[in-house]
């Protein structure tokens, strides 16, 4: 994104007054990343654990 | 649960007298309804009112319950604890979205010359998420003027998103993601929140005195209301407001609330805890989590930080609504975020605190719609009650003429306005014993705010049940009302207005004394002071927004301003004066618009 900004961009209203440009470069805060790892927050579906005991049970019975 | 987060033995007392009062309440006054309607025979009906008065009535008791149990003892600060040096690195954040930068960055400025003053060494950054391209490009003239105003380069930053996902908290997560690892605490604010210097100084004192500390939140009073409405509500999160605080913050201990603003946050703590996954499932209930910040005090408590909420920290304000309608549109938002909680009461590994509170939020809307149940269920409880026996034995002589339930009903009703009433009575006399009534005018002076807030509270009562069920029915039958914008600085509502936001109010009232009266007339009268305000909503919409003078509702901030509060009005006056022409115009509803639809 164009970060400059200018006053320019629209019709001035005193067109004889100096050009105002605002450079935005610089506004971005410092880099220093930092990880934010996602929350489980939803309780997870016990099916998956229920299903490999019961074939766990299965199996074993099978043999 | 971690073992520094476990109640400790007054937290324990004060949870206990609170579920205690809720219980017996509750019991109490359902005994008393289903002794009333015994009168005819118990029917079902009769035991779903039972069951609805039950739940209602602890909630109102668990309400009270709050401000009993903030009520003793004086408010006073805690101990004082210098700030150690070197200053750890602290940024102050003010996440905005369409917000009016004049004010907005104004309110900035005059924080920023209060951290100075206060000898506090803070960046500022700002997190735009503002979709408007011409609001953001005034926002950067305006963050322009901010720095060369405050001499900021190098200390104050402005950052403008691509997209808003996640929206604020997405927006405060995008920036811990990107600068967090510069700062070790991160002061949050509102765009409308002003913070003294001082406070901001004890505040970081306090993290850096307590390392298992990972936030620690501060009560913002309202300030700025000039409506009747708006002056009620800044009277009342002033005078009951720190009571009621100093109550929550007995019965949570450590794993207190997160209000999303004026509040400060160990970085390191946010970003290990608090990355907030969207919920399965489409908006309303699923997508992004809108009531963050009570799902981020949760997770905070769940690695195990402590999380408090201290009502003496003074120098914390922030705005409210000035109407009726702008009251309600803020609650739609609320009341969709806080449902969402209910999908999160079973989060794997949450203290059984943060489970709790998030029930209580989600009561906190649900139980207006149970108010309006119990009404709908004591009518049909009565048109379907079997006629009176006057002779139940063949050969009588004299009729048995049947008891009447006026005395349980009456009983119940005291009860009920007990409940409402006795907390902020209690306030009213603890504050005239303790002198603190004398910054809200005086003893006389703030006993009538207090009998007008509650006029105004019950007459608006009826409205609010009904916004609050038609807002918890939206969100069920799956209208996502998306997370808008804050409109701020609202105008006068006209009669007009009133009537266009009023008119299904009046509708409703009208049905329902007509139902009743037809098939129950003998419940009109018990019906008459909840439809009335109905009828006259327009009016009351209307005669709210209204400015109001300062003879009721008196609060301290009328005669002394606090330094940050002045400083900002002197800049926003200042920066209006010499900044038309490059940022007009700088109010927040150009076209004239006073409000949007509730």
């Amino acid at each position: 994104m164009d970060q400059r900004v200018s006053l320019n961009k629209t019709t001035p209203a005193h067109p004889q007054e100096p050009v105002v440009v605002v450079e935005t470069q610089n506004w971005t805060p410092p880099a220093a990343p930092l990880a934010m790892p996602k929350q489980v927050l939803e309780p997870q579906t016990h099916r998956p654990a229920l299903t490999d005991v019961a074939r766990m049970l299965f199996l074993r019975r099978k043999t | 649960m971690h073992e520094h987060l476990a109640p400790d033995t007054r937290t324990r007392w004060c949870r206990a007298f609170a579920l205690a009062l809720s219980l017996v309440s509750a019991i109490t006054a359902s005994s008393l309804m289903a002794e009333a309607a015994a009168q005819d025979g118990f029917g079902a009906w009769d035991a779903i009112r039972a069951g609805l008065v039950f739940v209602t009535t602890a909630w109102l008791a668990w309400g009270a319950s709050l401000a009993l149990v903030g009520l003793p003892g004086r408010q006073r600060a805690g101990t004082h604890i210098e700030l150690s040096q070197p200053q750890p690195r602290t940024v102050i954040a003010v996440p905005i979205c369409d917000e009016d930068p004049l004010t907005t960055f104004a309110r900035i400025a005059a924080i920023d010359r209060s951290v100075i003053d206060a000898g506090v060494n803070a960046d500022f950054v700002v997190l735009s998420d503002t979709r408007d391209a011409e609001l953001a490009r005034k926002e950067q003239l305006a963050f322009a003027r901010l720095l060369r105003d405050a001499n900021g380069a190098g200390r104050m930053f402005y950052r403008r998103r691509q997209d808003n996902a996640g929206r604020k908290a997405g927006n405060i997560e995008e920036f811990i993601r990107t600068s967090g690892g510069a700062y070790e605490f991160a002061v949050i604010l509102d765009a409308d929140s002003l913070m003294e210097g001082e406070t901001i100084r004890t505040m970081i004192a306090r993290m850096q005195a307590d390392p298992k500390l990972g936030l620690l939140q501060t009560l913002p009073q309202i300030i700025g209301a000039r409506s009747f409405f708006g002056r009620a509500l800044q009277f009342a999160s002033c005078f009951h407001g720190p009571v009621f605080t100093r109550g929550l913050a007995r019965m949570q201990g450590a794993t207190g609330p997160f209000w999303g603003h004026n509040a400060i946050v160990r970085v390191r703590a946010f970003a290990q805890s608090c990355g907030l996954p969207e919920l399965s499932g489409k908006p309303p209930l699923g997508g992004h989590i809108l009531s963050h910040d009570y799902v981020e005090a949760a997770l905070l408590a769940r690695a195990g930080w402590k999380v408090q909420v201290d009502q003496t920290l003074g120098g914390s304000f922030e705005e409210g609504p000035e109407n009726v309608l702008s009251f309600a549109r803020r609650e739609r938002r609320w009341c969709q975020g806080n449902l969402q909680h209910a999908r999160l009461i079973f989060a794997p590994g949450l203290a059984r605190w943060s489970r709790f509170i998030f029930v209580q939020n989600v009561a906190a809307y649900v139980v207006s719609l149970l108010w309006a149940a119990f009404l709908i269920a004591s009518l049909i409880g009565t048109v379907t009650a079997p006629p009176p026996k006057y002779f139940p034995d063949p050969y009588q002589l004299f009729p048995v003429f049947p008891n009447t339930s006026t005395r349980e009903i009456t009983m119940l009703a005291v009860g009920v306005v007990g409940l409402l009433l006795v907390p902020k009575l209690l306030i009213l006399i603890g504050a005239i014993r303790s002198g603190r009534a004398k910054g809200f005018g005086g003893a006389m002076r703030v006993a009538f705010s207090v009998l007008a807030e509650i006029l105004l509270t019950t007459l608006l009562a009826p409205l609010m049940l009904l916004y609050h069920s038609r807002a918890v029915l939206q969100v069920l039958s799956g209208q996502d009302g998306g997370w808008p914008a804050n409109q701020r600085n609202e105008g006068i509502l006209s009669l007009s207005d009133g009537w266009q936001a009023g008119r299904w109010i009046i509708g409703i009232g009208i049905a329902s004394l007509a139902a009743v009266e037809w098939m129950a007339p003998n419940l009109t009268i018990w019906l008459l002071p909840v439809a009335l305000p109905m009828l006259a909503a327009p009016v009351l919409i209307a005669w709210t927004s209204r400015p109001l003078t300062h003879a009721v509702f008196t609060v301290p901030q009328d005669t002394t301003l606090s330094p940050v509060v002045a400083s900002y009005r002197a800049i926003a006056d200042s920066w209006r004066r010499t900044w038309v022409e490059d940022t007009a115009p700088t109010e927040p509803h150009p076209t004239g618009e006073t409000h949007a639809p509730a």
